[in-house]
């Protein structure tokens, strides 16, 4: 019997477990922007009329950008969250892994697959709002998509590599980091630090507002993100190799 | 597990007995490595048991179905096949093989929470027996399975010796042990409290406990086996094979009619009684 890469062939079963989860940023763009977009269609005498440079657009442009920060946040959030946990509680990992392959490597492909698969949903949107309304540049969502796909994936693989109940820490850390980052000048200095150590959350918002708007982010913002996903990627993958799989 | 130590060779059967909560899944997670051990080593074929599965697979049937209940169950084959390294073009021909293997043809369209304890438990026999792995281990294979399908796993699994494959089998079913297993390892408490060679134990050297029902000559026969035990028209005796059928044939000579012979309990049994259930 001739024998293929196991993790290769199993790539294409890994999509397809990841769409439904794929689709949610869609669902919330479609039904949270959508009828804003449609209610100010009709005062402004319909689509074609917002396609022409004026107040209606501005206002639809407006909707769109704030859908598209709800989406593309929430999006990732549920992309990888629970993914390595559930595994592991509902004991999937016994026939998954009494297979040639490595859990760390099977997971890492889950997560490439599925950022990449984010981005590129994600460029749905701006796509779409172009052909109703107007052009508005699709490249700073497939990386902004990419960065909290990263950030947030490899934060939610290290809580489910840490946890069964991974869900209510990974909430935990991303609602206390937003909101210590947020308030850090009016904190004292101590909190400050905590805030500086938990994942740059603000940061990333600050770096994908700069690319949304066209410009350039800082390169620092955009390193301490890479890094620090990276680093808590690095961080799941290892203890996904190290730590037992039956707990 | 506390103390644990023993070696499966290649071609051996062994299987692993113990009453609930004895250890038996505990070790089977230790062989696959799933769980690692606090103290000292396991090892298949020199490496680590996490290694060699990542290198080479085992063919593992859980005690339980826990795949998610969404897919199809030839979805399910298909997936575990990817995963098991079988090539494309291979992939079609070895599910087919195995659905048929298990008889769960009629049953492939459907999603796992359609299928009965019994269809579930073939399925996962069904994934198991995908590839020719060097190492096999089921825990409780028949947990579900109606008495057809028991006797039938039974006969894939003898079908399943090779030379060089090692086989552990974890069951409650010391029956079931004694008919697949070359050797079976008591464990209770996380300790294994005997292994039993079953083929010595079911030799004709050994003493066993024989149960004797006579339609006349009882007294006749009870001559031949002092300390036998004597209940309605049967007669219990503890003897080996020879013995057994000396006393037997003394006893028609002396006008006994004798309608069965049967052994009264198994060798395992007796073994397990004596490692477990007296402590």
């Amino acid at each position: 019997m001739t024998v293929s890469s196991p993790l290769a062939a199993y790539a294409r079963w890994q999509l397809r477990d990841s769409l439904p989860r794929l689709a949610t940023p869609l669902v919330i763009f479609l039904s949270l922007g959508l009828l804003p977009l449609w209610a100010l269609a009709r005062q402004s005498g319909g689509f074609a009329a917002m396609r022409l440079e004026g107040e209606p657009q501005a206002m639809a442009l407006v909707a769109y950008h704030s859908t598209l920060t709800l989406a593309m946040t929430l999006g990732a959030v549920l992309l990888a969250s629970g993914i390595v946990a559930l595994d592991r509680e509902r004991q999937h990992f016994r026939f998954l892994f009494s297979n040639p392959v490595a859990p760390w490597k099977y997971y890492l492909q889950r997560f490439v697959i599925g950022a990449v698969m984010f981005a590129l949903v994600m460029a749905l949107i701006p796509l779409g709002f172009g052909a109703l309304v107007a052009g508005v540049p699709v490249l700073p969502v497939i990386t902004s998509s990419l960065m909290y796909a990263l950030l947030y994936g490899s934060l939610a693989m290290l809580c489910g590599a840490l946890l069964n109940k991974d869900g209510i820490m990974f909430i935990g850390i991303i609602l206390v980091a937003g909101v210590l980052q947020q308030s850090k000048p009016m904190l004292p200095e101590w909190v400050g630090a905590v805030a500086n150590s938990l994942p740059p959350v603000n940061v990333t918002s600050t770096v994908r507002a700069a690319w949304l708007a066209g410009r350039a982010a800082d390169t620092g913002d955009v390193l301490l993100v890479g890094l620090y996903s990276l680093a808590m990627l690095a961080a799941a993958l290892v203890l996904i190799r190290r730590a037992p799989l039956a707990r | 597990m506390d103390g644990v130590s023993f070696e499966v060779a290649p071609g051996e059967v062994l299987g692993i007995a113990g009453p609930n909560g004895a250890g038996k899944s505990t070790l089977i997670a230790m062989l696959l490595g799933f769980l690692p051990p606090d103290q000292g080593e396991v090892t298949v074929d020199g490496s680590s048991p996490r290694a060699f599965v990542e290198r080479e697979g085992m063919s593992y049937l859980p005690e339980l179905m826990t795949l998610p209940l969404n897919w199809r169950a030839d979805e399910a084959i298909d997936r575990l096949a990817a995963l098991a390294g079988i090539a494309a073009t291979a992939r079609l021909a070895a599910r087919e093989r195995v659905i048929e293997a298990v008889g769960i043809g009629e049953h492939r369209g459907k999603r796992l929470k359609q299928l009965s304890k019994g269809n579930l438990q073939r399925l996962g026999l069904a994934q198991a027996l995908l590839t020719e792995r060097r190492v096999v281990v089921f825990d409780e294979p028949t947990h579900g399975l109606d008495p057809v399908w028991t006797t039938r796993f039974r006969d894939i699994v003898a079908g399943l010796r090779r030379p060089d494959r090692a086989m552990v089998i974890a069951s409650h079913n010391l029956d079931e042990l004694e008919r697949l297993c070359d050797r079976v390892a008591i464990i209770d408490r996380g300790r294994i409290q005997r292994v039993v060679t079953v083929r010595d134990a079911m030799g004709a050297g050994t003493p066993r406990r024989w149960r004797l029902r006579v339609a006349a000559g009882l007294d006749a026969l009870a001559a031949q086996f002092p300390g036998a035990t004597i209940a309605g028209d049967a007669l219990e005796c503890l003897a080996d094979v020879a013995a057994l059928n000396h006393g037997i044939s003394q006893a028609i000579a002396q006008g006994a009619l004798i309608n069965a012979v049967a052994p009264s309990e198994s060798s395992l049994e007796e073994a397990f009684r004596s490692a477990v259930v007296a402590r």
